[in-house]
């Protein structure tokens, strides 16, 4: 990674940095829209129909709110979102990550999902109240595998800071990245990934005709607009952190996204031909098959081998 | 249909423009119509190219798609449903039965003739109409955004009184948690005297 | 031989079924025989392939239904219908039975006076048979003593009529009632020739 920044050029990325990274999650919510659908023989909508999704759902003109808490709620949902953007390091802009090492992502990696807990829950829809409670019980079976994979890299290369890792793993080439040095801890993290994503099969907390979109059901107007600009940038977030976890970082913003398109596109073909576990069965699949597989990287990594 | 003629600033026909590219039908069937639209959803007739995309919850949805026919029991819920809705909707009335009655025109218990207790945006006449027609009346909705006319959704504020008392001469008053009235003075519009 | 689609052989065996709903497959000649001799109701005629119909009268219909689940084997009742004859003063009712050993529908015919519309209910043989009681008593006020849930379930805002009978004039009422659209409202008798005003008004439920 390149020197820090200062002064005037520092302000404008952190001014710029959330816009950059809505603009990527466009493209990728598009490139995830038309992909399912071309897997599924239809034409599909436009490569940047989240922007128009986005775009309608600010200009509703009633916004039904249920209370103080659920606005500040849904402030807390997107604001989450952009404070664990700040910490990842990326080609250009890594002030932040400097300071802030994984722990202090993973931290903030869960105050959306307490945000949309509280803000589903003024709303007081017995249907948000189920997808919460299946959101949070999967949070439990996706983060734990997720961690230790972590732990695992980190004991490896004796650092807990993202942007060393992202360093240590440029300077080697490729031969250094993570998925190379430690193949279990990253088949590990990449079906964590799609679990963190709510990517099919681990999407049973949007189930739409079950439950009425879980967590969205009261939602509409601006604060739809809202989760949906959180998911857009939680796609570039959770696609980064993979890629300065396990793919060796990237040096320019071409090489960045190449990388995190490729990742998604593996991810939406297991979406694309799975069903949907229930939420029992997600957990158990998350601690019978990531969990043991990241357990024994460790181990290896304890023991010396690999 | 009549013409709406409003001044509309430039920032404002740039994001109607954005706007109209993205319109979430409500995924509620009220009668035998529906059944064309698993096959203009799916596939071979695409209508998510449009950007149009079933939602199951009113607070998401922009079109209610009325259907078919609409009986007295079903017109009870669909005002509820209606009015949970947030602006701008657009109600379309599908099928013959929702224009002057259709295959049902002298039933005891279907209503007639939809825009009596709603306000509707476009018709698609057909018994039923085909996944050709749905999406060239859904482009016909989609350019009629675009110009701006398609502000239905503010005469039930004006007219309230009017489609009150025609659903209550049908199925009596019902509780529907929504406030018409203060929303009507919060958009400022003007009843209009019938 | 057994059917093995039959949701009873797979069902709770606690429940008991009817002895004489095992057994081989009788053709419709044998069932009639059968219904004549465990019934007593010597009428039943072969109508066409699974097929069966006959009348009963209607006092003796209960103990009829009654026999024909427990004697000849007919565990399932499939419907009842109703048919308004007004010209004859009647209600006819009809209730349907099937066998899954024999696979045949016997229809059982009884008829009931208009002006007092009242039978005996099968909700003790069947309970799910209150759903089309209700149904019937909605649609044509025919009122079945003994069941005690006579609720509106179809027509839950209507204080009309019973809407299926013969004499309530639905075209009268909708035009009445609802309004229309104002184009050309005797298109029909332009088009077709006056074909609805020559009918008169017996009513168009058919």
């Amino acid at each position: 990674m390149n020197s820090v920044n200062t002064g005037i050029q520092l302000v404008v990325w952190i001014i710029a940095y959330p816009f950059i990274a809505f603009t990527v999650g466009v493209f990728m919510g598009g490139y995830g829209r038309k992909f399912t659908a071309r897997l599924q023989r239809r034409v599909g909508p436009s490569w940047v129909q989240p922007f128009f999704d986005v775009i309608k759902l600010m200009r509703k003109r009633t916004n039904i709110s249920h209370g103080y808490m659920h606005d500040v709620a849904m402030m807390m949902l997107v604001g989450g979102t952009i404070m664990t953007l700040y910490f990842i390091p990326v080609p250009g802009f890594t002030y932040f990550a400097q300071y802030g090492d994984f722990l202090v992502i993973a931290y903030l990696i869960l105050v959306p999902s307490l945000g949309m807990a509280l803000g589903v829950g003024e709303t007081a829809n017995p249907n948000g109240s189920i997808g919460i409670a299946r959101a949070l019980q999967m949070l439990a079976g996706y983060e734990v595998p997720f961690v230790l994979t972590f732990i695992g890299m980190a004991m490896l290369n004796g650092t807990t800071s993202m942007l060393d890792l992202v360093r240590i793993q440029q300077s080697g080439g490729m031969a250094t990245w993570g998925i190379v040095t430690n193949p279990l801890l990253g088949i590990a993290a990449v079906m964590a990934l799609q679990g963190m994503m709510n990517e099919k099969p681990f999407e049973v907390i949007v189930a739409p005709h079950e439950i009425a979109t879980g967590p969205m059901t009261e939602m509409g107007g601006k604060y739809l607009g809202m989760m949906f600009i959180q998911h857009l940038i939680n796609l570039f977030v959770e696609t980064t952190i993979y890629i300065n976890l396990f793919l060796g970082g990237a040096q320019n913003w071409v090489e960045l996204i190449v990388k995190q398109f490729i990742l998604f596109t593996l991810i939406l073909s297991v979406n694309g031909v799975f069903g949907r576990f229930r939420t029992d069965d997600a957990v158990r699949f998350m601690w019978k098959v990531p969990l043991p597989l990241a357990a024994l990287g460790v181990v290896g990594i304890m023991l010396g081998i690999g | 249909m009549e013409k709406r003629l409003t001044q509309r600033s430039a920032w404002d026909k740039v994001l109607t423009n954005l706007q109209k590219r993205s319109l979430w039908m409500l995924h509620y069937c009220t009668g035998c119509g529906a059944v064309e639209l698993p096959p203009t959803m799916t596939a071979r007739f695409d209508m998510e190219r449009f950007g149009i995309m079933p939602m199951v919850t009113p607070r998401q949805a922009d079109i209610l798609l009325i259907t078919g026919y609409l009986s007295v029991k079903t017109l009870k819920r669909v005002v509820l449903i209606y009015e949970q809705m947030q602006a701008p909707k657009y109600v379309v009335g599908f099928g013959s039965c929702t224009i002057n009655g259709g295959m049902y025109w002298n039933s005891y218990a279907t209503m007639k003739s939809l825009d009596q207790y709603l306000p509707v945006e476009m018709y698609l006449a057909g018994c039923m109409p085909r996944p050709e027609a749905i999406i060239s009346g859904f482009t016909g909705l989609i350019e009629r955004i675009d110009r701006g006319e398609a502000n239905t959704w503010e005469d039930y504020y004006k007219n309230y009184e009017f489609y009150r008392k025609n659903q209550e001469h049908l199925f009596g008053s019902i509780e529907t948690n929504v406030d018409v009235v203060g929303d009507r003075q919060y958009y400022k519009f003007t009843e209009v005297q019938q | 031989m057994s059917n093995t689609l039959n949701p009873r052989e797979t069902a709770d065996p606690r429940q008991k079924r009817p002895a004489a709903a095992a057994g081989p497959a009788r053709t419709e000649e044998e069932l009639t025989r059968a219904i004549a001799a465990e019934t007593g109701a010597a009428d039943f005629t072969y109508k066409s392939p699974r097929r069966v119909e006959g009348s009963i009268p209607e006092q003796d219909l209960h103990s009829f239904a009654a026999a024909m689940y427990s004697r000849v084997g007919f565990e399932h009742l499939s419907a009842i219908s109703c048919v308004d004859w007004i010209n004859d003063g009647e209600f006819e009712l009809v209730y349907h039975f099937w066998s899954y050993r024999d696979n045949c529908l016997v229809s059982a015919h009884t008829r009931i006076d208009r002006a007092a519309a009242t039978m005996a209910t099968i909700t003790d043989l069947w309970q799910p048979a209150s759903f089309f009681e209700r149904d019937i008593h909605e649609m044509f006020g025919v009122v079945f003593a003994g069941n005690t849930d006579l609720e509106k379930y179809i027509l839950t805002d209507w204080d009309g009529p019973p809407p299926m009978r013969k004499d309530f004039v639905t075209r009268k009422f909708a035009h009445e009632h609802f309004h229309y659209k104002d184009y050309e409202p005797d298109w029909d008798e332009l088009v077709q020739g006056g074909y609805h005003s020559n009918r008169g008004e017996g009513g168009t439920n058919g």
